[in-house]
């Protein structure tokens, strides 16, 4: 379990769509509210599961599971990595239905709480990364790779998921459209290496979304990349 | 009596088994792989499993189903009842010439049901079905539901048992440190919802090892008086390694402190084996033999607390509980206009802000004529129960509304009412019973409300036997002593309380009591209300149903609580009142204009500020001259970047509250309420996003549209359904993922194929115009108010 004692505000900021002015003071107060009542009420998990891998031509193969990472992005991931972490983290779905009240009573505060809660997960993943990091050590790890960027699938998140045994261990499903529930959740693949490991991003050039990116509109990046 | 009766009779310890994954990994399984389909293409392997855990002592064998469901086993080549046949004939096979029993394994279906996911409650209730009559024509001797983490999955699968098989039922649900299943289902919940479904025992599975789950298995013995099952994880697991972190040894000593709470079914869940069971037998075993309950404390029987719950809020009645009346069309004129619309949200505001105001219970009433109530109830019920935590009273006498509204209902619900006539009694009961609800009795029946306490009296005292003869526990009746309006019947007043005093003394009832009616036909209602409450607590009134918004009331049940010593330290009262003041009106608050507050954000201003207006200036003119232009030059601003998209709904969010004081103004006098034409909204099948969709709404609604909002993941034809419903020339649909685009497709095609003469605008973060090009929709919309802009065009306005 992690325990955030705040959250990025400037970064749910810039999901909300506020540029680089100060917000007004009434909205400073609505986020303000918000973050204490997500914080209230958020249940950050996660989980983990250790793999070797299996370089083939076509695909990366985790061992001893019937997971098979395809498309190019993700080779380009692991490269040069011996294991892989299958990870998944979740706020809970506590950050659900507060955004779900939130946006029957008040529909600002609503987009609060949802930017918010986009930013707090990332916290909560990269604080597990280091308690796995830490874990793990000593190794070198490359960064989180997740289903749905770049050409790897999102319609391998069911497998993901089910070799994880994310339902059991932190509550996490996901639909049959590929929509994980909680919502406000996160699922990736870490490399792992004996050897240091270029840290680079790939960017928003191996996106699927960089033509409709509302960021890069406004020359802005996405916390993906 | 059943094999399973026997057992429960004959031992005190029920032995179960231990993990089964775990055992199948070790034998080579691939993680990511249905372990189900080894039923049929590796049957000795899992009879071997079986046998062992035979020889190390199980009682209870779980056949290797726990994930044979239709969505799970979907695409796999065998259907849910080969899987299950086939895993009951080899759970029986490795059973023969023992007395061990077989049950049929049921874990969660793996998919999120409603609201928060898109799996509808009745679904559910279908997958498990098929589950149930493939294992109970198998021949499997009891059902077992395990892992559950949402109490509404688990009233669905124990509903599918209990009507399609006579099989016994065990119930285990996984919870966390914190107390809680991951879906925020509490302890107490969990046993105050089961405890009433007629299961066999229930308790705890996986997530922790025994010695976390102590204090989880402490709260639930506090809460149930059914055979408690604990079937533990070997410790914590060690996600770098996947193994865990005790003992078989350690494992069953930790045992010896659960003994006293009274556990009597053990097992072990994941990284457990047969050991484990083999050491709990050593361990328990000398227990047994020396005869348990006086040696070692185990508690008899105890008083179950009266209370009722949602999976996240259990309300124990012991001390006044304020049960909010607001959900009731009666005399509500934007209330009825509300359901007649199917204006759903129009009620979850009501019960927010009754919630937000200190209602502990909700009474939920949607009887109209024009309606049909049994739809809405279940509508209202589920929608209510995804935005507020706080339990419902169902407020109904049509036995086919309270049987569906318990039905759907997730947690303990109070069912208002049952009352002193026979047919009432017969009808209402045996459905309260089945669904284990608590019960309001009203002191009337064929002869109507009797004048006198005695005779009021003596009704509960039948209402009370005829329950307790059905099996409805006496801690879950409640009795209505029914007020009188005292400017009609001033003599009789008294006789309610007398009655209520009664009940409560003498019968040991809770007792309930709409207040409000007492002050009808009087000037300065809120006088004689709250005085009477306070009257009627002071003679043991444990839940007023009252208008939690007025503040006299909720403050006299507050100021109750304290100087009854109920609240203790006047906690709950401080954190109320500290630094309260009466209200002033904010002095520099009144020169602000509404188009300032609009710019501004400042809701309550624009209330105050709209309802000043109304005195002098027509609404149509304040929403022409003043709102629209306000809301333009904010639409503007943001176009050009000068203010951002919160801004923009902050707006739209203020003028929302004054047109709600407008819309509330014009219902009053009966004047049309403005509408400049009908749009529906929708976020397409599939997709649960809905935040854009409903930012689109508001900003819609205060441009003068009316908007009929399907919600999200709307089926295709529900869209087409709807537009011909309501002849609308627009229809908004939205899509936030790649994935959801296709349903967007689909329903556009649909309403193509039945031509139907409107116009699709579509939006969401992954839609191009380009793509709203292709799968021919009219307009593409960037964002919400690109929309209104949109709506103007179609409807010429």
């Amino acid at each position: 379990m992690i325990q955030l004692d705040s959250i990025n505000k400037e970064e749910a900021m810039r999901y909300m769509g506020i540029g680089n002015t100060e917000p007004s003071e009434i909205i400073n107060k609505i986020i303000d509210k918000c973050e204490a009542e997500l914080l209230d009420v958020i249940h950050p998990l996660y989980t983990y599961s250790v793999f070797d891998i299996n370089v083939s031509d076509d695909c990366i193969e985790l061992k001893n599971t019937s997971v098979k990472l395809t498309g190019n992005a993700v080779k380009n991931h692991l490269r040069g990595c011996s294991g892989a972490v299958l990870f998944a983290a979740t706020l809970g779905i506590e950050a659900d239905k507060l955004i779900k009240r939130k946006q029957i009573t008040d529909i600002t505060s609503a987009l609060a709480a949802d930017a918010l809660a986009s930013a707090a997960i990332e916290q909560v993943c990269n604080m597990a990364e280091e308690n796995i990091a830490a874990a793990l050590a000593p190794v070198n790890m490359t960064w989180r790779f997740s289903p749905g960027y770049g050409d790897l699938p999102l319609s391998l998140q069911p497998t993901f998921l089910s070799v994880l045994n994310a339902q059991k261990r932190i509550g996490l499903t996901v639909t049959d459209s590929l929509i994980m529930l909680p919502s406000k959740s996160v699922t990736a693949v870490i490399g792992l290496s004996d050897k240091p490991i270029d840290k680079q991003r790939q960017g928003c050039a191996v996106c699927n979304l960089r033509d409709t990116c509302q960021f890069r509109k406004r020359g802005d990046r996405c916390v993906g990349c | 009596m059943s094999a399973v009766d026997k057992l429960f009779d004959k031992k005190f310890f029920v032995y179960l088994d231990g993990a089964m994954g775990t055992m199948l990994q070790a034998r080579g399984l691939k993680t990511g792989e249905i372990p189900e389909l080894l039923n049929i293409t590796s049957p000795d392997i899992l009879i071997s499993i079986h046998r062992e855990y035979i020889d190390a002592g199980s009682d209870i064998i779980y056949a290797n189903t726990f994930g044979a469901n239709r969505y799970k086993l979907d695409g796999c080549g065998y259907s849910v009842d080969e899987i299950i046949t086939a895993g009951i004939k080899n759970a029986k096979k490795a059973c023969e010439g023992t007395d061990t029993l077989v049950a049929l394994d049921i874990g969660p279906i793996g998919q999120l049901l409603e609201p928060t996911g898109t799996l509808a409650f009745e679904d559910a209730y279908d997958i498990f079905k098929e589950q149930i009559i493939s294992g109970a024509k198998a021949g499997a001797d009891l059902v077992v539901f395990e892992t559950m983490t949402d109490l509404y999955e688990i009233k669905a699968a124990v509903l599918a048992a209990r009507e399609n098989s006579d099989l016994p039922v065990i119930c285990t649900m996984t919870f966390e440190d914190n107390m809680r299943t991951f879906t925020g289902c509490s302890v107490s919940a969990m046993a105050l919802t089961l405890n009433g479904l007629g299961v066999k025992a229930i308790g705890v599975n996986c997530s922790l090892g025994p010695k976390e789950l102590k204090p989880v298995v402490e709260e639930l013995s506090m809460w149930t008086n059914l055979p408690l099952v604990v079937k533990p994880n070997a410790g914590l697991p060690d996600p770098a390694t996947g193994g865990y972190n005790i003992t078989a040894q350690d494992f069953a000593e930790l045992f010896k402190e659960l003994v006293p709470l009274g556990i009597r079914v053990v097992g072990g869940c994941c990284g457990t084996s047969p050991e484990f069971i083999a050491r709990l037998h050593r361990i328990l075993d000398p227990y047994e033999a020396e005869g348990l309950l006086p040696v070692h404390g185990i508690k008899e029987n105890k008083v179950i607390p009266a209370a009722v719950c949602s999976p996240g809020k259990t309300v124990i009645i012991d001390s006044p509980k304020i049960i909010g009346e607001r959900i009731n069309p009666t005399g509500k004129k934007l209330f009825k206009q509300a359901l007649v619309n199917n204006d759903i949200d129009y009620i979850l505001g009501q019960a927010i802000e009754q919630a937000e105001a200190g209602a502990d219970i909700l009474d939920v009433n949607v009887g109209l004529p024009d309606i049909y109530e049994r739809a809405m109830m279940v509508r209202t019920v589920k929608a209510l129960q995804s935005v507020t935590e706080l339990p419902l009273q169902i407020d109904s006498t049509v036995p086919e509304v309270v049987e569906a509204a318990l039905r759907v209902y997730n947690g303990k619900p109070i069912l208002n009412s049952v009352n002193g006539e026979e047919n009432s009694l017969n009808t209402i009961l045996p459905i309260v019973k089945k669904y284990g609800a608590a019960v309001v009795g009203l002191t009337l029946d064929e002869d109507g409300i009797p004048k006198t306490a005695q005779k009021r009296f003596e009704i509960a005292q039948k209402i009370l036997k005829r329950a307790l003869d059905i099996g409805i526990p006496r801690e879950d009746i409640y009795i209505d002593c029914l007020t009188l309006t005292a400017s009609a019947e001033q003599e009789n007043v008294m006789q309610t309380l007398y009655a209520l005093k009664r009940v409560k003394d003498e019968l040991g009832l809770k007792t309930v009591l709409g207040v409000s009616n007492i002050s009808f036909g009087l000037p300065n209602r809120g006088l004689i209300n709250s005085t009477f409450l306070t009257m009627a607590m002071h003679s043991g009134l444990d839940l007023p149903i009252i208008n939690p918004n007025n503040s006299a009331m909720t403050g006299a049940v507050r100021a109750f609580r304290l100087l009854t010593n109920a609240d203790k330290n006047s906690a709950e009262y401080i954190s109320v009142y500290n630094g309260f003041k009466a209200d002033t009106p904010d002095r520099s608050a009144e020169n602000i204009t509404l188009d300032y507050a609009i710019e501004h954000g400042l809701k309550s201003e624009a209330r105050r500020i709209t309802s000043e207006l109304l005195k002098t200036t027509e609404p149509m003119s304040i929403i022409n001259d003043i709102i629209i232009p306000a809301l333009d030059k904010a639409g503007a601003g943001f176009e050009s970047g000068k203010i951002f998209l919160p801004q923009l709904i902050l707006s739209a969010g203020v003028a929302q509250e004054a047109f709600d004081v407008l819309k509330a103004h014009m219902v009053k006098s009966d004047s049309a309420p403005v509408n400049r034409g009908e749009i529906i909204v929708a976020t397409v099948k599939g997709d649960v996003h809905d935040i854009g969709k409903n930012i689109v709404k508001v900003l819609l609604e205060n441009y003068g549209y009316t908007v009929i909002d399907l919600g999200k993941d709307v089926d295709y034809q529900t869209v087409v359904d709807a537009v011909k419903e309501h002849n609308v020339k627009l229809v908004g649909l939205s899509a936030l993922m790649t994935t959801t685009l296709v349903s967007m497709k689909e329903t556009i095609e649909l309403i193509h194929q039945n031509e139907l003469d409107c116009k699709i605008v579509v939006g969401g973060a992954v839609l191009t115009p380009e793509y709203a090009k292709k799968i021919k929709a009219d307009y593409y919309a960037k964002d919400a108010k690109e929309t209104v802009d949109i709506a103007k065009a179609v409807f010429g306005n």
